[in-house]
């Protein structure tokens, strides 16, 4: 999930709602769940990164012990 | 020649940020049981997504998914250098009990309110499942 498939997921639950098909309550519990979502994308980000530089660290590691 | 690429190797070591080469370098692995409760999370949501015209059944989903949400918390929670994954963990469970919760209180729950939840928390395991199935080995 990327911010602009959020962004489309946002806009469709506002126009469910300015519709009348889910109440305000629901709405509600939908936006916290979009915040939610914002907050797993940036997790996930960061996890990725990690998951690269870890690569890169491994790549440098094996090769030093080649050269040492 | 061996020089040149130690010095290479040792300048990369270097320039980049000590505290984010060690976490990356002793980021906790990859882990089956992990990835399996994601999944279970994520599977489990899109099979709910069919009961969403039944209010009773959609409630015992919920709850169903909120219990895998607890797990996938709990189970990443303690796992030394897995601090990103048990991020992951507690948000996946927030969104679950956010669920859990609205159906707890209400009685009459929409049926659109029941998919568009659901989508949220698959899509929110299946981005969480992207990164935990890509730990290193």
């Amino acid at each position: 999930m990327n911010l602009e498939q959020l962004e489309s997921a946002i806009n469709e639950a506002k126009s469910i709602y300015e519709a009348g098909e889910i109440s305000a309550s629901e709405y509600k519990n939908l936006l916290e769940g979009f915040e939610v979502e914002k907050i797993v994308t940036i997790n996930a980000e960061e996890l990725q990164k990690k998951e690269e530089l870890n690569k890169i660290v491994t790549a440098l590691v094996t090769g030093l012990s080649v050269v040492l | 020649m061996n020089r040149l690429k130690l010095l290479i190797l040792s300048s990369a070591f270097v320039f980049l940020p000590g505290c984010a080469v060690w976490d990356a370098y002793f980021m906790a692995n990859y882990d089956n049981v992990e990835y399996a409760i994601t999944n279970k999370v994520r599977t489990f949501a899109q099979l709910a997504a069919e009961d969403c015209n039944d209010y009773d059944k959609s409630k015992a989903n919920f709850n169903r998914i909120y219990g895998y949400g607890l797990e996938l918390r709990n189970f990443t929670q303690y796992i030394p250098d897995n601090k990103d994954a048990a991020k992951l963990g507690s948000n996946i469970e927030e969104l679950t009990k956010q669920a859990k919760d609205h159906y707890a209180k209400n009685i009459t729950v929409s049926e659109n309110f029941c998919k568009l939840k659901l989508q949220q928390i698959t899509r929110s395991a299946e981005t969480a499942q992207q990164v935990i199935g890509a730990k290193p080995r």
